[in-house]
């Protein structure tokens, strides 16, 4: 049986080289929901899907997945698109598919052969010669392609145009497994708010605010992405002097 | 569906005035199959939580008629559409009302204008 | 598991390795040919020079090839496909880290095993054009009959020392890289550090086992191995002692290596 609780962190800290990139994190998140983990660059998003993944470890505190610490069993149930591109030069499509289907006992190949027709992409084609955009979609394939229990998206619409985003936001929002839960990071809030149950803003690496979508937008009547920039409004230098007169330096 | 959303509000509101619009104006005819949460979800780009919210509404209005076999339809019941036309007609009513009021018309002068209108 | 990864592993480079040694051997051949035709007294011009130059040549640009195919699959896969990008799929499948370093341990000696005897091969057209086809494979026959049981034997025990061999110097390089990757910065200078480091350290502890083997072993063991261990019973038994010793001394590095990298990657994993 599965817990309640999908995702769970106690007092999670991770420094880098001195800086402290997470600071005492503790979040608990539940099943069937899609949620936003929102914050400017550098906030520590990546950091957190990245201790949640195993790939680095925490300066102290603890990750629960399903009640587990990250391994070879949580790794079975998260399915993960990193903002890296992760292809060994030597990998066709269907290469990969087999390695999916080779370790993840839910790996839908059938289903990832069709979402890779619909984009002409075809098995025997090599990644290496694909263009940058093509690589992410194929990745893209490959995470919502499995019935998984987690899925952490790393800025999935980052820096693709509006119509690669929508295809993206709908494959997402059309193929997660409905028990599952998704969790998108991303700085760019108005694209995706709409297909968001919960938001997570995240700011110097603390989590600053975790509610439900419908609460914010009924409590405050502003769309998540005023509520963001509220939140993280950064003051401009003008170069204005006491007097409110702008200084002509030479 | 032309979906038009309004990210200040919540979505799942918006959601069931926009079905409830599209029962009440026969786009979905009466009697007729209603369209699964996954592809309403789908085709208005938000989450399935947030369509299957708002279709929970539609069914405790009465509007849409959850069968085990069949799926879900519309329902049957021409009074309570008749009525949902009528709250929803009062509505709009107010809405222009209001503002016509705002700019200086009385209801007197509003019903003169209709007419005027109406006679061109 | 193991074995799924490690079929994808040798997947990755297969074909290059396959490349560089028919590369090898080609230009092996192509150089006892053109020792043939020096043989039968052509005269001697430019072009023939050349066509003699071109075939060594050849074999120098594929050993070369070789020397960066190792070096590829030895650190580079390691290091690019463990901790580097490839590092996000590999380390998110739901293996145990053992798993994966086994798998490219296995592959890279299977790689570099398998050069070996492509060098040895490559070597054979040179005796046949040196020696002449039929003296060769007399002389061959005549080897290969001379071999007793326990030159057999012998021979078999030194070819899994050196497979051990080869394992241990790659998971020395793992080892290396594993502790280069704890720090943020400058990784691949601490992976040098490390590997260095290591180096030293087992240099010291050899030195000091010889010596304190030299203590302890008597005057007679010493003596006994200076003279063909071959020929008797008694010389083949301390033979078989020194063998056994180094492929414990070899088997304890392999085992420590993998440990230390092993328990680095569970415990200490740190993808950029």
């Amino acid at each position: 049986m599965f817990t309640e609780t999908l995702l769970k962190t106690n007092n999670l800290t991770k420094y880098y080289s001195g800086f402290r990139a997470l600071d005492n994190v503790n979040l608990e998140i539940g099943r069937g929901k899609i949620i936003g983990l929102l914050g400017p660059n550098g906030s520590g998003k990546t950091t957190l899907i990245k201790l949640i993944n195993g790939l680095i470890t925490p300066s102290s505190g603890e990750i629960l997945v399903d009640g587990n610490n990250p391994g070879p069993y949580t790794k079975s149930i998260v399915s993960y698109l990193p903002d890296k591109n992760y292809f060994a030069n030597w990998m066709k499509v269907q290469d990969v598919f087999n390695m999916f289907a080779d370790f993840y006992g839910d790996f839908d190949m059938n289903k990832a052969r069709d979402m890779c027709a619909m984009l002409n992409i075809r098995p025997e084609d090599r990644i290496k010669s694909m263009s940058k955009g093509t690589k992410e979609k194929v990745q893209l394939i490959l995470c919502m392609s499995r019935n998984a229990q987690l899925y952490l998206l790393d800025e999935p619409i980052a820096g693709v145009d509006p119509a690669a985003r929508d295809y993206i936001l709908s494959t997402i929002i059309n193929n997660y497994n409905e028990e599952g839960t998704v969790i998108i990071s991303t700085h760019l809030i108005s694209e995706i708010e709409r297909v968001l149950d919960e938001v997570i803003f995240i700011q110097n690496g603390q989590v600053i605010r975790h509610d439900s979508v419908d609460d914010i937008k009924e409590n405050e009547g502003k769309s998540i992405d005023e509520v963001f920039r509220e939140s993280f409004r950064m003051v401009p230098y003008m170069n204005v002097n006491q007097e409110g007169v702008y200084r002509y330096d030479k | 569906m032309a979906w038009k959303l309004d990210d200040s509000r919540p979505i799942w509101p918006q959601l069931k005035e926009q079905l409830t619009m599209a029962i009440v104006s026969g786009q979905y005819p009466m009697g007729s199959p209603f369209p699964t949460v996954r592809d309403l979800a789908a085709d208005a780009g938000v989450n399935r939580n947030t369509m299957q919210r708002a279709l929970s509404e539609l069914e405790n209005d009465g509007l849409v008629i959850t069968n085990r076999t069949a799926g879900r339809t519309v329902t049957t019941d021409k009074e309570l559409i008749m009525k949902m036309k009528m709250e929803t007609a009062s509505t709009y009513i107010d809405e222009f009302v209001a503002q016509m009021n705002a700019i200086g018309f009385s209801t007197e002068e509003i019903i003169q204008v209709l007419k005027e209108k109406e006679a061109k | 598991m193991t074995s799924k990864l490690l079929k994808y592993e040798l997947k990755s480079s297969y074909q290059y390795m396959l490349i560089v040694w028919a590369a090898m051997i080609v230009a092996s051949i192509g150089i006892s040919l053109t020792v043939g035709m020096q043989d039968s007294a052509m005269e001697s011009t430019f072009i023939t020079n050349l066509i003699y130059v071109i075939p060594y040549l050849l074999y120098f640009a594929a050993a070369c090839a070789l020397g960066v195919a190792m070096i590829f699959v030895i650190v580079i896969r390691f290091y690019k496909g463990l901790l580097g990008d490839e590092g996000y799929l590999m380390h998110t499948l739901p293996v145990r880290e053992w798993q994966l370093v086994v798998s490219r341990a296995l592959a890279a000696t299977i790689y570099t095993v398998g050069s070996i005897l492509v060098v040895f091969i490559s070597i054979v057209p040179f005796l046949i054009a040196a020696n002449g086809f039929s003296e060769f494979f007399s002389v061959i026959g005549e080897v290969l009959g001379s071999i007793s049981f326990k030159i057999f034997i012998i021979i078999v025990e030194v070819l899994i020392l050196v497979i051990f061999s080869v394992l241990k110097s790659v998971y020395q390089v793992y080892a290396a890289l594993a502790i280069g990757q704890l720090v943020d910065k400058y990784r691949i200078l601490l992976a040098v550090g490390a590997y260095i480091g290591i180096s030293v350290a087992l240099t010291i502890i050899a030195s000091v086992g010889i010596t304190l083997g030299d203590l302890i072993l008597s005057d007679e063991f010493m003596s006994h191995w200076s003279i063909n261990p071959f020929e008797s019973q008694h010389e083949f038994f301390y033979f078989q002692i020194l063998l056994f010793f180094a492929f414990v001394v070899t088997v304890a590095q392999v085992i420590v290596f993998h440990i230390v990298t092993e328990r680095i990657l569970t415990k200490k994993l740190n993808l950029l």
